[in-house]
């Protein structure tokens, strides 16, 4: 059996999972209905209707595409022969997870609170075993480098008191576990996925540090190493026009995300809309697997729409909440299948 | 001179193996790799076993088509009977020759189509009411079984005993 045909069975269980996917008719009536209870009350006659029958009566959307999000993720995990390739999607979690626990352990050094509330049950590790690997300081069962790299953000917080920097680390980080990651592995594409993911992440960092202003010198520590443009030449971004970024960046994939972005003329939206267009560009490079029928990166192209549509779900409610009309939810959408 | 005689017989029992084998390893890979896909669809939609087993069951038919090519070789010699024919070298090596179309062809057609139906398995999760075109597919996979078994049969019988 060659490489790729240890994936038939996944491939083939996902390809019919996709059947659960929202469609666009039902993204169209959430948009379309009054307001968020109703907005609820047509998901929950979808396949997400599972976690509406939960004891608990008034039960947040966000609770409910947290329970959807993490049941995928475990239903998934039993049947792909490789959690690597799942671990690329859950390692962000992992990361969120040591932010918040890292922040609380400070906060309440300093007298404040722990925010375990914020933690998310969607990461590779659990958030008991990093709350205790903190609060004791006994990281060394932590995978991924954290076991090193923990020590190291806590002695740098008694040092410098700068939280931004440790963000900036713990992020440099997660994307060098990516890269590791995606090296590991047998198969081009994810390769290719990962670095224009890290394109994706480095366009969208240029466009907030253009915004926040920040001076050119400071700013190459934000931009991630691994994708196809180097840290140079994405500082030369801040100084250049929102126009002139199509051409520094042609030679790259993610241009094609910037040749939409120019009917944008207000700056305020630009970033909204680059974060859209750079979500449906990561789209488009999985979508090029998705006639082929023992690719395995099929299996990252069902994550992602997933996802994407709970990402989807997360705007539509928001928006609802917040009185958002439909028109502009509609232009905030990601791709739907 | 017997030893000889003995040889073209080993050469039609080999001829008659070769044929079943090759073309049985191959559909036996083929229909696992189609079986591994419409597990996974059953998985999901176990209302769908009645599509998934005609998918399934396309890529069987090389070995059948071996097993058929070494009847023929045997019986030819009359191994099947009771009374085997007594062949020259030159006859049994003919005999092996005319094997090997299905024992090739029957292999490489059975995983390429175990792979076509397994892919089309994959279509009939999604979208059901193509069923149709799911089956004819893997079933051009199947003329170059065909062609082959036709021409092993063919120069089969051209063989003078």
């Amino acid at each position: 059996m060659t490489r790729n045909e240890t994936f038939v069975y996944a491939i083939a269980r996902l390809k019919a999972m996709e059947n659960r996917f929202l469609d666009r008719s039902i993204f169209q009536r959430m948009i379309e209905s009054e307001d968020a209870q109703t907005t609820l009350k047509v998901l929950g006659e979808t396949s997400y209707a599972k976690w509406f029958s939960s004891s608990e009566a008034d039960i947040s959307f966000d609770k409910v595409l947290d329970l959807e999000l993490q049941g995928f993720y475990d239903e998934v995990e039993k049947f792909v022969p490789d959690s690597s390739l799942i671990l690329l999607f859950r390692l962000p979690y992992d990361y969120h997870n040591v932010k918040v626990v890292l922040k609380s352990f400070i906060s309440q050094r300093l007298g404040g609170e722990k925010r375990w509330d914020l933690l998310t049950p969607l990461g590779s590790i659990s958030t008991d075993d990093l709350i205790l690997a903190i609060e004791t300081e006994d990281f060394g069962l932590l995978p991924y480098g954290l076991n090193a790299l923990l020590p190291q953000c806590l002695s740098f917080w008694e040092q410098s008191r700068d939280m931004l920097e440790i963000e900036r680390i713990l992020d440099a980080h997660l994307f060098n576990s990516l890269v590791a990651l995606s090296k590991k592995l047998p198969y081009d594409g994810i390769d290719h996925y990962v670095k224009n993911k890290i394109d994706a992440e480095n366009i969208r960092a240029a466009l907030r540090l253009k915004r926040a202003n920040i001076d050119a010198n400071k700013i190459s520590g934000f931009f991630h190493e691994g994708g196809t443009y180097t840290a140079d030449l994405l500082i030369r971004l801040i100084d250049e026009p929102l126009e002139g970024w199509q051409r520094i960046l042609s030679f790259g994939d993610a241009v094609s995300a910037l040749e939409s972005l120019q009917e944008v003329h207000r700056e305020a939206e630009m970033l909204v809309q680059l974060e859209r267009v750079l979500d449906d560009f990561l789209t488009k490079i999985l979508d090029k697997c998705r006639y082929d029928a023992f690719s395995p990166e099929q299996i990252l192209r069902h994550i992602h729409l997933k996802e994407t549509e709970i990402k989807n779900l997360r705007i539509i409610l928001v928006g609802k909440t917040s009185g958002v009309s439909g028109n502009v939810i509609r232009g905030l959408l990601r791709y739907v299948p | 001179m017997t030893v000889l005689m003995e040889l073209g017989m080993v050469f039609t029992i080999l001829g008659a193996a070769l044929a079943t084998g090759f073309a049985g390893i191959g559909s036996a890979i083929g229909v696992g790799i189609a079986g591994e896909s419409g597990a996974g669809v059953l998985t999901e939609d176990p209302g769908k076993f009645g599509l998934v087993l005609l998918l399934q069951a396309l890529p069987g038919t090389q070995g059948i088509y071996g097993l058929l090519t070494a009847f023929f070789a045997i019986m030819k010699v009359g191994l099947l009977g009771g009374a085997p024919a007594s062949l020259t070298v030159w006859q049994g090596l003919g005999i092996m020759l005319a094997c090997v179309p299905i024992a090739i062809g029957g292999y490489f057609s059975a995983v390429a189509q175990g792979k076509t139906s397994a892919s089309c398995i994959q279509l009939i999760a999604k979208r059901p009411g193509e069923i149709g075109k799911a089956i004819i597919l893997p079933a051009m996979v199947e003329t170059y079984a065909v062609l082959a078994l036709l021409m092993s049969i063919i120069l089969l019988n051209g063989i003078q005993i």
